[in-house]
């Protein structure tokens, strides 16, 4: 150092600590005396916004100032009123981010702790983050708040739907699992695209534990949020067991086979001695949709029929077959000479008069031929007959819905559809088919013009009712397009149908800690979107494996198998 | 002037070039008095909140920077200018009525597809995987997806070493060439037009990847026949 140099220091040094001794008192004087007296260079103008500052404070600046380049102590002096640990969080985030909104750490005074911890780390990753946001996070209790955060904190972009979010605190958030799908479904992420072998063996496994859990060889119907897994329901027991016996030849898995035929002898176990099954739940519905007096229900014994004749096919023996026919016995008192389900109306449903019972009259059919009883094949007859006369030159079906309002869900549209088509194939009837065929091939086009968006409800003329997804009426028209398009060598149609595959795929959640959640797929989507809202049913379960291993015979029609 | 006709499209050009763009420069040729164009910009954020007009060459010709070519003040515009044909340059906009209406004889636009056999997204993958011949259509665009009157139609030739990226391609160059044709007939009174019924055709979509394959199949199966 040069002598001119050496003197300039020296002067400055003094100026400094006459400065300092002049304007600052102790304990600060003796700090910035020592800090002078070492050589640092000290910026007067700057040390005197110290001089109101509380002792830990102001060391915390000190320090700051001299470790920090460009460390704004104008700003920290507006953290000054904030109580501990806000302040020295504020002074913190003020140290990484100079330009800080010091005013977005005002906004974090009346959150709690961790919350607001967490939030000024959040805040020290992004200090562009709108703190309002946060504030709407606030109130929700944890561990929802903290998985919110990081998903909102991620995605500053994000509007949070309050009312949304207050609806999901009541779904026991609290569970691992449910936020993340709850979430995945508010930004629309989609899980991972992988092969159709893995989705189908996730749904046959969530299948198997639905039914392990119940402990009677019916599948629970759903894994509520609010009420964790539901009692086992023998309608849809009895469609799933056929569809555990094609994903067993898929996968080569005897277990799949095993526990269709626990099915099937537990529906033999609760047959009513009407021959019917019961509507509803096989015990108390926690949710209340389902009465405790459950009479035979036409729709629920025409599935477990169906239940019962592929178990008969598989096994031979005759006592699943004589099931079907004390059944259908029931069956074909329930149909009116005009060929209308009268009675065995399931009490959930309002519709008086209800044209997705084709399924139903597919039962008697299949029964009928097996059997020979000519009576069950002029019943379903006399309703596939009436049913066909519902249809409009649009392929829009009256009376498909479980309400008398005209907008049915896509699941029953899809049932209607169904069943015209598995009656049609077995008795050759044409007729059937192409009602059917009409039906899917318009429900194809109003998803298409929809950039592949299908609605959970429509109205007559096909105009969508709804935002939301009815996830397993999705699930159900893949399979039918997928299954149309090959019969009649409809390539567009086949496409629709394995899109739609791709998207159910993008559905299910294949890692998700929870059981109920993991492998199976929800009511609607969004998971809060107006259908067995917050549940993953066992019917759409059922019916995504069906479309799986439709898809799966599609693709090699196709000339295109992996 | 004979009559005006009207370009509509979506250019990133500077405001000075539009009229060199290709498509106007094939109008042009063909002898189409070019009265305007109405533009706006891919970036929605560069587009003015009300429609901005400006003749950049001093020359009549005016340039119609909107916002969205359906808009109020757009067509508001436009019928003002009192167009005799609109060309749709091309893209994804529907186009609606009260703007179709603006001029009298209508809205021109390509497809990449036979009318009305062939209509929607992926026209030429589909063309090909349903043994349609590959095709550009001129039609008059009406409210529906590729129902509007079928004004000309023309085969795209097929060369060995084809892939659907170099049929788009001349596509592209045939459906330019081929509205400037039309506009020009149609300004002269001689091209009518032929009416679609709706049903005649099927609107298709986004092809599935399996189809996409099965469609790169068919494809080089027909250029081994050729």
């Amino acid at each position: 150092m040069g002598r001119a140099t050496l003197l300039a220091s020296a002067v400055r040094v003094v100026r400094n600590l006459r400065t300092i001794a002049r304007e600052f008192d102790d304990p600060l004087r003796s700090i910035l005396v020592g800090l002078a007296a070492s050589g640092r260079e000290l910026e007067v103008e700057r040390l005197r916004l110290l001089k109101p500052f509380d002792a830990p404070f102001r060391n915390q600046c000190l320090a700051l100032m001299m470790g920090v380049p460009g460390f704004n102590v104008e700003k920290a002096v507006e953290l000054l009123p904030l109580d501990e640990p806000l302040r020295t969080q504020g002074l913190t985030l003020l140290a990484s981010t100079p330009t800080l909104d010091v005013q977005s750490v005002f906004a974090l005074y009346h959150f709690d702790e961790p919350f607001r911890s967490q939030c000024v780390t959040w805040l020290m990753k992004d200090p562009t983050i709108d703190v309002a946001q946060f504030r709407l996070l606030q109130p929700c209790p944890e561990p929802i708040r903290q998985q919110a955060l990081a998903v909102v904190a991620g995605r500053p972009a994000l509007e949070v739907d309050a009312a949304r979010l207050e609806v999901f605190t009541h779904h026991r958030p609290e569970i691992p699992g449910h936020a993340d799908v709850f979430f995945k479904d508010v930004l629309k992420v989609d899980e991972r695209l992988r092969d159709d072998e893995v989705h189908l063996r996730a749904a046959v496994e969530w299948l198997l534990h639905s039914q392990a859990v119940t402990g009677t060889g019916g599948f629970a119907a759903a894994y509520s949020f609010k009420d964790g897994w539901l009692p086992p329901y023998p309608e849809t027991t009895g469609y799933i067991i056929p569809t555990l016996w094609d994903a067993s030849a898929v996968l080569g898995d005897e277990r799949l086979g095993a526990a269709a035929l626990a099915a099937a002898e537990w529906e033999l176990a609760i047959q009513l001695p009407s021959g019917g099954i019961q509507a509803g739940y096989w015990g108390a519905d926690p949710q209340r949709f389902w009465s405790a007096e459950s009479g035979p229900a036409a729709f629920n014994t025409g599935q477990v029929v169906l239940g019962w004749n592929r178990a008969y096919q598989e096994t031979g023996e005759r006592r699943f077959l004589e099931a079907s026919v004390r059944g259908c016995r029931f069956l074909a008192e329930c149909v009116d000479e005009a060929g209308i389900f009268r009675r065995g109306l399931s009490p959930g449903p309002t519709n008086p008069t209800r044209a997705y019972y084709t399924r139903v009259a597919y039962a008697l059919a299949w029964t009928g031929r097996v059997t020979g009883e000519a009576t069950f094949e002029a019943v379903a007859r006399r309703h596939l007959d009436w049913v066909v006369q519902q249809q409009d030159a649009d392929g829009w079906f009256r009376h498909a819905g479980f309400q008398d309002d005209e907008t049915p869900l896509t699941h029953t549209m899809a049932y209607t559809a169904e069943g015209l088509l598995a009656a049609g194939e077995l008795l050759e009837e044409e007729r059937y088919v192409a009602a059917s065929a009409r039906h899917v091939v318009a429900a194809a086009a109003a998803c298409e013009r929809r950039g592949l968006f299908l609605p959970a409800r429509f109205t007559a003329g096909w105009k969508a009712v709804d935002e939301f997804c009815c996830v397993p009426g999705n699930a159900q028209f893949a399979w039918l397009w997928c299954r149309h398009g090959r019969r009649t060598g409809d390539v567009a149609l086949v496409n629709t149908g394995l899109k739609m595959v791709d998207w159910l795929k993008q559905r299910q959640a294949l890692d998700n800690v929870e059981a109920g959640i993991r492998g199976g797929l929800p009511g609607a989507w969004p998971i809060d979107g107006g259908y067995s809202i917050y549940s993953y049913v066992n019917w759409a379960a059922k019916y995504f494996a069906d479309a799986l291993v439709e898809a799966r015979v599609a693709r090699e029609w196709l000339d295109d198998a992996r | 002037m004979p009559g005006s006709v009207w370009v509509l499209g979506t250019f990133d050009q500077p405001t000075g070039a539009l009229f060199d763009v290709d498509l106007m420069r094939w109008l042009s040729g063909a002898g189409v008095p070019l009265a305007g164009v109405v533009f706006k910009r891919s970036n929605a954020a560069h587009n003015p909140r009300a429609p901005e007009a400006s003749d950049p060459h001093g020359d009549g010709r005016t340039c119609l920077h909107v916002r969205h070519f359906n808009d109020e003040g757009t067509v508001a515009c436009l019928r003002a200018f009192a167009p005799d044909v609109l060309v749709y340059a091309g893209g994804r906009d529907i186009l609606r009525r009260s703007l179709l209406e603006t001029a009298r004889l209508g809205c021109i636009g390509g497809h990449y597809g036979q009318l009305p056999q062939i209509r929607g997204m992926g026209t030429v993958e589909w063309s090909v995987m349903l043994g349609v011949p590959p095709t550009v259509a001129i039609q008059r665009i009406s409210p529906g997806i590729d129902t509007g009157d079928i004004l000309l139609q023309a085969r795209v030739p097929l060369v060995a070493g084809d892939t659907f990226t170099s049929i788009r391609d001349r596509s592209y160059f045939l459906t330019k060439t081929m509205l400037a044709m039309a506009a020009r007939r149609m300004l002269d009174g001689e091209l009518a037009g032929t009416p679609q019924q709706p049903a005649a055709g099927r609107q298709y979509f986004r092809l599935h990847p399996v189809l996409q394959r099965r469609a790169e199949r068919a494809l080089r199966q027909l250029l081994a026949e050729l």
